[in-house]
C-alpha cells in the first residue's frame, strides 16, 4: 500500500496533461445549489429523456443511485400526468 | 397527520360551472374525512402529451393538503368512480412547497 501511494504522488504532475486524466465526476442533483428533483418541474426531467421518452442510464448522466430512483419516480408521475409522453420527448 | 400533494385532471369538454360543482365535491370529500386544505392552484387548460379518452386537452388542478394518510382509500374509490375525473395522483411530502410551483414559472419565460 505504501509503494502505491508513493507513485501516485510522483505522476502527478504527468496525470495533469494525460488525455487519460482521470476527471472528477459529479452528480448534478448532490451538489449544494443543486435543483431539486420533483415531478412538477418538466423542463428539468426533460433533460434526463431520451428521444425516444426513456430514462437516461445514471453511467451517463453521473447521478448517484439514490438520486437516479428519486428521477425516476419523478418522470413516472410526469407521465401518468400526462406531462411528459411516453413515447418520445416533449421540446420546448 | 401528513402531508400530501394532489394533481386531478379533468375532462375539457364541461363549463367553468361544473368545474367549480367537481372541485367543490373533491374538496367536500375531503373536509368530511377531516382533512384540511391549505393551498390550491389553477394550472388551467393543458395539451396533454398524448391522448386520454380521446381527449386532447385536460383542466389541471393542483392542491397542497393535510389528512390521515388511511382515509386517502375512501377518497380514491369515490374520485375513480367520478367519470369527469380523468387522473388524480396523491403524492406524500415532507414539506409543502412555496407557491407558485414550478409548473407556472416555467410557462411564464
Amino acid at each position: 500500500m505504501k509503494k502505491n501511494k508513493k507513485n501516485k504522488f510522483k505522476h502527478k504532475d504527468e496525470r495533469k496533461n494525460s488525455p487519460f486524466e482521470e476527471r472528477k465526476r459529479f452528480c448534478p442533483f448532490s451538489q449544494k445549489n443543486s435543483p431539486k428533483i420533483d415531478y412538477k418541474d418538466t423542463k428539468l426531467l426533460s433533460r434526463y429523456i431520451s428521444e425516444k421518452g426513456k430514462i437516461t442510464p445514471s453511467r451517463i448522466t453521473n447521478i448517484s443511485s439514490k438520486k437516479q430512483k428519486k428521477l425516476a419516480q419523478a418522470i413516472k408521475r410526469a407521465r401518468f400526468l400526462s406531462l411528459i409522453s411516453y413515447t418520445h420527448k416533449n421540446f420546448y | 397527520m401528513n402531508k400530501f400533494e394532489t394533481v386531478i385532471l379533468l375532462t375539457p369538454d364541461i363549463s367553468t360551472t361544473i368545474v367549480d360543482k367537481e372541485e367543490e365535491f373533491f374538496l367536500n370529500s375531503i373536509l368530511k374525512n377531516e382533512g384540511k386544505i391549505i393551498n390550491q392552484e389553477d394550472w388551467g387548460l393543458r395539451d396533454l402529451s398524448y391522448n386520454i379518452k380521446n381527449y386532447k386537452k385536460a383542466f389541471y388542478k393542483f392542491y397542497q393538503i393535510e389528512i390521515n394518510g388511511s382515509k386517502i382509500q375512501d377518497i380514491k374509490k369515490n374520485l375513480s368512480q367520478n367519470e369527469k375525473i380523468m387522473r388524480h395522483l396523491f403524492v406524500r411530502v415532507e414539506t409543502h412547497q412555496e407557491l407558485p410551483t414550478k409548473m407556472i414559472k416555467n410557462e411564464e419565460k
